[in-house]
């Protein structure tokens, strides 16, 4: 990423400002590195600008009880994994509020940032702490850790037909551990199912913390990535719902969830190169920094142990490094698909997506039905919860959760 | 530890783990399977009507041969009642296709079936060997998938028939569809993965009956079955973007099995989220039961099936370059619809105001007409075909090869 100079030369000039010398490359042009920084920001501004009028500030009743009511802040919830794009945006969003306050302008927004993290490896007081370096550096920020287990009881998974599919009782709720060993046991199917339990959990804490948006850090490379996994995993049909912007309905969620990815337009390498410029740095606040930076690095003994998600990123890695623009352009693109849904159809049980009937219909490409056999104690049960799960799930969610 | 039983008939010992689910079956059940749900695909998506004359397009590989192997004995188990025969194309490549049509020649004595070759030099006048003298390695791919499309169309009108099956198997359509994404052409994202191509518009249409099998079960079936194929690869260069496509779903199936099989079933409810894309645009006129036909003058589906393990080269780079380009100029267009700013007193006036057309202007990004090539014939959305303007940049280079 850094443009090193050949020693014995003149330094090149950034091809922007022409004063400074070039340090960085923006899309294949050097720049320095204030002009870089600017156009992370200006990236990062423009889609906040969309995001400010898609939410109208709420009006909230005069404290008084009588007068006219009163125009109350934005609330926005930022789902952060501690990796380095969530990170990087809560420190775009914490840039732009410092700007309007230092132009003498009110707060445009306040923010709930909510870390989820896996209580089966992990305890309360480590997730606290974790999230302790942030609290101290942005203080007018609202953070909480949540754990993955509070999932199991979410009214947006329909739990019952859920737990019944995996040979599981009804009551008591499982345990993580009791969910996530009932699952396929590959890393592609934990890591799918994992991934939606977070995704449900924050949807439901958009709306218990009555914030209008749920902000998602994906660079253009994440949603690059996420197209092609998704696509993997059996999931193209919801890929619209997946990764475009705009409101977001569950069955059993009161009401639609505005989600909001507003780093879309800047790739991950971009990104992990502004965490370095910012002061001091943000690879403080990024536990697992150098897998964050570098995909590649760590060596591939069993490919049992891979998610789909992860062989995506070390493709993108690639891609991204020699074709960024061509990164850039799958993610527009797929921007472009439509959402279609069917409203006598209720939502996929799991993952709350439209189910999708008329592709049920046309699929003739059923995988070796009935010869499964009894390699890991497969039986005609196994069939006939297949048959069923059928009915309420989606066909990802079929093949994560079912096998 | 005892050996394994075959879970379908749990007579035989298991001898084979089916590459599609890890099943592991015997090699009579192997076999039998992968003719049922080859039968199943046919059936379910009503690919033949009885009395049928049909051409399996054969190349010798090993995609081809077993195509015409299966078809032949569900012929006679299912009763069809097709009229088979083999079409070749030979494109004029010393060293590849005069062998690989030697095995054709066998197939064609084993199974029964009358053969047709039709040659690339007495359709154009110009063998593949010729056109790689002319234009070198570079982009010849083009020129021989061009002609190819439109040599097993001349070669069936030729015999009077209306239906032409290619080997096309589940790898082939799941690596269009991840190409497809990579190079976000959504518009052939939107055709490659229908079981027919070509509808009553066109005289000849296709079909891809392997559609849902996976190429390492057509590789053991050709073994178990001792089937005389060709495994040689073009001399050629193959397209690089497709080799990038083999290569991440090559790492996706060792992930997950499944996964290919997933790429397609995306691919499939995708084809239905493409703008503009209608969901009745796949001509079967409202009869669901029917296989979707997309209707297409080019399928975008590779059709040498030669690009194991390539990596990406040049195709790559050219389309980032293009679309960096692309957003460069982008950058440069003025918005016309601008108000310009009144000039201030005192300048002179040198801007005069020209009234905005307000009639829309015919939009170029409307849905193809199908219509015909002036020159040959041949169906096209263009005044001349694709093949013809090939042609036409070919013959201008002649008369100075031979001088």
């Amino acid at each position: 990423m850094t443009t090193n100079s050949t020693a014995g030369s003149s330094p090149q000039l950034c091809t922007k400002c022409r004063t400074q010398e070039a340090t960085h490359d923006q899309r294949s042009h050097a720049v320095c590195v204030d002009c870089f920084t600017k156009f992370i920001n200006t990236k990062s501004v423009k889609q906040l600008g969309i995001l400010g009028k898609e939410t109208k500030p709420p009006i909230i009743p005069n404290p008084s009880g009588s007068g006219p009511p009163q125009i109350g802040t934005r609330r926005y919830l930022l789902g952060l994994s501690l990796g380095v794009s969530s990170t990087c945006l809560l420190q775009l969003l914490h840039e732009n509020c410092q700007f309007q306050l230092s132009k003498g302008r009110p707060a445009p927004f306040e923010l709930t940032v909510v870390h989820i993290y896996n209580d089966t490896f992990t305890t309360p007081s480590t997730a606290d702490s974790l999230l302790l370096p942030h609290k101290t550096r942005y203080p007018t920020f609202t953070f909480l850790s949540h754990p993955l287990s509070s999932s199991l009881t979410l009214p947006s998974i329909d739990w019952p037909s859920f737990l019944s599919a995996l040979s599981l009782p009804p009551s008591p709720v499982p345990t993580l551990p009791t969910l996530l060993s009932s699952l396929p046991p590959s890393q592609a199917s934990q890591s799918d199912i994992i991934s939606l339990l977070t995704r449900h959990i924050l949807l439901s804490l958009t709306l218990s913390t009555s914030s209008q948006a749920l902000l998602l850090g994906h660079s253009t490379t994440a949603i690059a990535e996420l197209t092609l996994s998704q696509t993997a995993k059996g999931r193209g049909f919801s890929l619209p719902w997946t990764i475009n912007d705009g409101l977001l309905s569950l069955p059993n969620l009161s009401q639609p969830v505005l989600v909001f990815h507003p780093l879309r337009d800047i790739l991950r390498k971009e990104l992990v190169e502004f965490t370095k410029l910012t002061s001091p740095p943000l690879t403080g606040l990024i536990p697992d920094v150098e897998k964050s930076n570098n995909p590649e690095a760590h060596q591939v003994l069993n490919h049992k142990d891979l998610s789909i998600e992860e062989v995506m990123t070390r493709y993108f890695a690639d891609v991204e490094r020699s074709y960024p623009s061509v990164v850039a352009n799958v993610a527009r693109t797929s921007a472009r698909l439509v959402r279609i849904f069917d409203e006598d159809r209720k939502g996929c049980g799991l993952c709350g997506m439209p189910m999708d009937g008329e592709g049920d219909e046309r699929w003739r490409g059923e995988l070796g039905e009935g010869d499964v056999g009894d390699e890991e104690g497969e039986t005609e049960e196994g069939e006939t919860r297949r048959r069923e799960g059928r009915r309420w799930l989606c066909y990802g969610c079929q093949r994560s959760a079912l096998g | 530890m005892a050996p394994s039983l075959c879970a379908i008939c749990k007579i035989e010992r298991a001898y084979i783990k089916r590459p599609k689910n890890h099943a592991k079956l015997c090699r009579e059940c192997f076999i039998r399977v992968f003719e049922d749900e080859i039968h199943h695909t046919i059936t379910s998506s009503k690919l033949f009507y009885p009395g049928e004359k049909v051409a399996i397009g054969a190349s010798g590989g090993k995609d081809s041969t077993v195509l015409a192997s299966v078809l032949k004995t569900l012929n006679e188990r299912h009763g069809y009642g097709l009229d088979l025969v083999l079409l070749s194309i030979d494109e004029g490549i010393t060293g590849y296709r005069d062998d690989s049509l030697q095995t054709v020649k066998n197939n064609a004595v084993q199974y029964g079936m009358p053969l047709t070759i039709v040659g690339y030099k007495e359709l154009y006048d110009w063998t593949m060997d010729e056109v790689v003298q002319t234009i070198g390695k570079k982009g010849n791919c083009t020129y021989c998938g061009v002609f190819r499309r439109q040599a097993l169309d001349r070669g069936a009108k030729m015999l009077g028939i209306k239906h032409v099956v290619t080997g096309h198997n589940a790898d082939d359509v799941a690596e269009t569809v991840m190409m497809n994404l990579l190079r976000a052409d959504l518009s052939r994202l939107s055709r490659s993965t229908s079981i027919v191509t070509g509808d009553n518009r066109s005289e000849v249409k296709r079909s891809k009956p392997l559609k849902y099998a996976y190429e390492k079960e057509i590789v053991l079936y050709a073994f178990h079955k001792k089937l005389e194929y060709f495994s040689t690869e073009c001399i050629y260069s193959p397209e690089a973007f497709r080799g990038s496509a083999r290569g991440l779903i090559k790492q996706l199936e060792k992930v997950r099995p499944s996964a290919i099989l997933d790429i397609v079933r995306s691919g499939e409810d995708m084809a239905r989220l493409v703008p503009g894309e209608s969901p009745s645009s796949c001509g079967c006129k409202g009869q669901k039961a029917q296989a979707p036909v997309a209707a297409a003058v080019e399928e975008g589906i590779g059709g040498c099936g030669s690009t194991n393990g390539r990596t990406p080269g040049g195709e790559m780079a050219a389309l980032d370059k293009q679309i960096r380009e692309n957003e460069e100029y982008a950058e440069l267009e003025v918005d016309v619809t601008k108000k310009i700013p009144k000039p201030k007193q005192g300048e002179k006036e040198t801007q005069r105001e020209l009234p905005i057309r307000t009639a829309s202007a015919p939009s170029k990004g409307g849905r193809q007409v199908l219509g015909q090539c002036k020159r040959c014939g041949y169906m096209s959305s263009q005044e001349i075909c694709q093949a013809c303007t090939l042609l036409e940049g070919l013959n201008k280079n002649r008369p100075q090869i031979q001088i």
